[in-house]
């Protein structure tokens, strides 16, 4: 059902360019479907009735308003799909159009999950921690903004593609962050499934753009690491005290293979630098040790392209694991304050650099990451450093 | 835009502020309410005494009762506030999220009712 509900509502919105009536359309043709099935059976190609079903359902509804009434002429003109030709896969045009510069980035995310996936808004809020109304608000001032600057639902030519695919990675980079910060969750574990899944979409449709490849790889390698960042007790593991052992390594394979095809389309990009920071972790498997200086070699790189807050603090963290303290505080406080004073990750980390030389400020930087996180069992692994509170 | 941060704390962590608990309790609190602060988003707000120590008064059928206790008996009481004034409804969600109540009570969001001089 997940992929033939992004499926349909691709397919019911390639024309009309509305997403909010494909997805009114469908939720009645569901409807029917939940009366229909059990009566008359679950019909050969469900997907294909779905489809036809709110087809007509947008048809039936006509002239209430001029809106629909102009929709409805819209949706008659689709082709109706027949059993047996279930309808294309618009997928990742509509993960283009969801992603579109004219809406605000905060929302690209959550109307992917919502037209793609259908997620409902309850859920896709807490993964992004709005509240719902906020976001239900947001999400259809969206698509009326979609809806009125016609935006095309398409895949743009070839030297538009890479601007148009950024913003959709970085959504679904995001929305797989989330899923893997609120580790646990049935929620969570499901963002995190869903994010891989999009982006499967991405490189299957696009083969040869290399940095969807890239995020793919490094969703890979965290995902991989699932199993070994909590403990027996449920505490939280650190990367470099995970036991290898509890690694996937199925899954740490297929993202080395497309880093290794997105290194062979030479179109180096800040993802494929991402996914190959994961790639020296996750050496670790065959060396028995981490390769800080590659590490470091990466993120100088990668400083130079985007140098984005959890760049310079992932830098700086790879100074303190060569034992550079002084080149991580330095690096640290080249940021500006506003951009820090909620970054969890510059605590802990300033924290880790102050350390050997003023164990004090040390101590006040890593009550500062224990206040900013949300996670109790990374919170609880914090507070072990500290000797909670004295 | 003014937010209130509304604590409401289980039993369990009430307990918690004496005995073997108290100092991993505290410590939390301690540091959430340091990053609050130093984060200059922060402009008030209080930590109470236990429910078990309040004392509530009403008017009913023209009647007044004064009785110890909380004014409800819910597994959950209200434990303390804090003011914050930050850009939008987002961030001070955020913080809510932050606040170790998050993890064992529930954390309320309530945008303050500014009042004209």
């Amino acid at each position: 059902m997940r992929t033939a509900y992004g499926r349909l509502v691709s397919y019911l919105s390639a024309r009309t360019r509305d997403l909010a009536a494909a997805e009114d359309a469908l939720s009645e043709g569901l409807v029917q479907a939940l009366r229909a099935w059990p009566r008359d059976g679950v019909p050969r190609d469900p997907v294909a009735w779905l489809a036809t079903a709110a087809r007509r359902r947008s048809t039936d509804d006509h002239r209430r308003h001029e809106r629909e009434r102009r929709l409805c002429d819209q949706f008659a003109n689709v082709r109706q799909p027949t059993a047996g030709d279930s309808p294309p896969d618009e997928r990742v045009s509509l993960l283009l159009a969801c992603a579109h510069p004219t809406t605000p980035e905060d929302v690209h995310g959550p109307l992917m999950l919502q037209a793609t996936l259908g997620l409902p808004v309850d859920r896709i809020a807490a993964a992004y921690l709005v509240a719902p109304g906020t976001l239900a608000r947001r999400l259809s001032r969206a698509k009326a903004k979609l809806r009125e600057a016609a935006v095309p639902f398409e895949i743009p030519d070839v030297e538009r593609l890479p601007e148009r695919l950024q913003p959709v990675l970085d959504a679904v980079h995001t929305a797989f962050t989330l899923g893997w910060e609120g580790c646990g969750e049935p929620d969570s574990v499901a963002l995190v499934q869903e994010s891989i899944w999009l982006t499967r979409s991405v490189v299957e449709r696009l083969p040869d753009e290399p940095e969807p490849r890239g995020l793919l790889a490094l969703l890979l390698h965290s995902n991989a690491r699932r199993g070994a960042r909590r403990g027996n007790d449920g505490g939280f593991v650190p990367l470099g005290q995970q036991d290898c052992r509890l690694w996937d390594h199925e899954q740490i394979d297929e993202a080395e293979g497309h880093l290794r095809h997105a290194a062979s389309l030479r179109r180096p990009g800040p993802l494929q630098t991402m996914a190959a920071i994961q790639s020296v972790h996750a050496d670790r498997r065959r060396t028995g040790r981490t390769d800080w200086q590659a590490v470091l070699e990466l993120y100088d790189h990668a400083v130079q392209t985007t140098p984005t807050v959890g760049v310079v603090v992932g830098r700086a963290a790879a100074l303190v694991a060569l034992g550079r303290e002084p080149d991580a505080v330095a690096a640290l406080e080249s940021l500006p304050t506003e951009r820090v004073s909620t970054h969890q990750p510059y605590w802990v980390i300033r924290s880790a650099a102050l350390a050997p030389v003023d164990p004090a400020d040390a101590y006040r930087a890593r009550q500062r990451a224990i206040g900013l996180t949300t996670d109790p069992a990374v919170r609880s692994f914090l507070a072990q450093y500290t000797g909670s509170g004295d | 835009m003014k937010y209130a941060i509304l604590i409401h704390e289980p039993k369990s962590d009430f307990d918690k502020r004496e005995g073997p608990e108290a100092p991993e309790y505290w410590a939390g609190w301690q540091a959430y309410t340091e990053a609050i602060r130093e984060s200059g988003v922060m402009t008030g707000g209080a930590a109470l005494q236990p429910p078990e120590t309040a004392t509530t008064v009403r008017i009913s059928d023209g009647v007044r009762e004064v009785q110890d206790g909380p004014f409800a008996d819910s597994k959950e009481q209200f434990g303390g506030f804090y003011l914050i004034d930050v850009d939008s409804l987002d961030e001070a969600v955020e913080w809510a999220a932050r606040c170790p109540a998050s993890a064992t009570g529930s954390v309320e969001v309530r945008p303050v009712l500014e009042m004209d001089d």
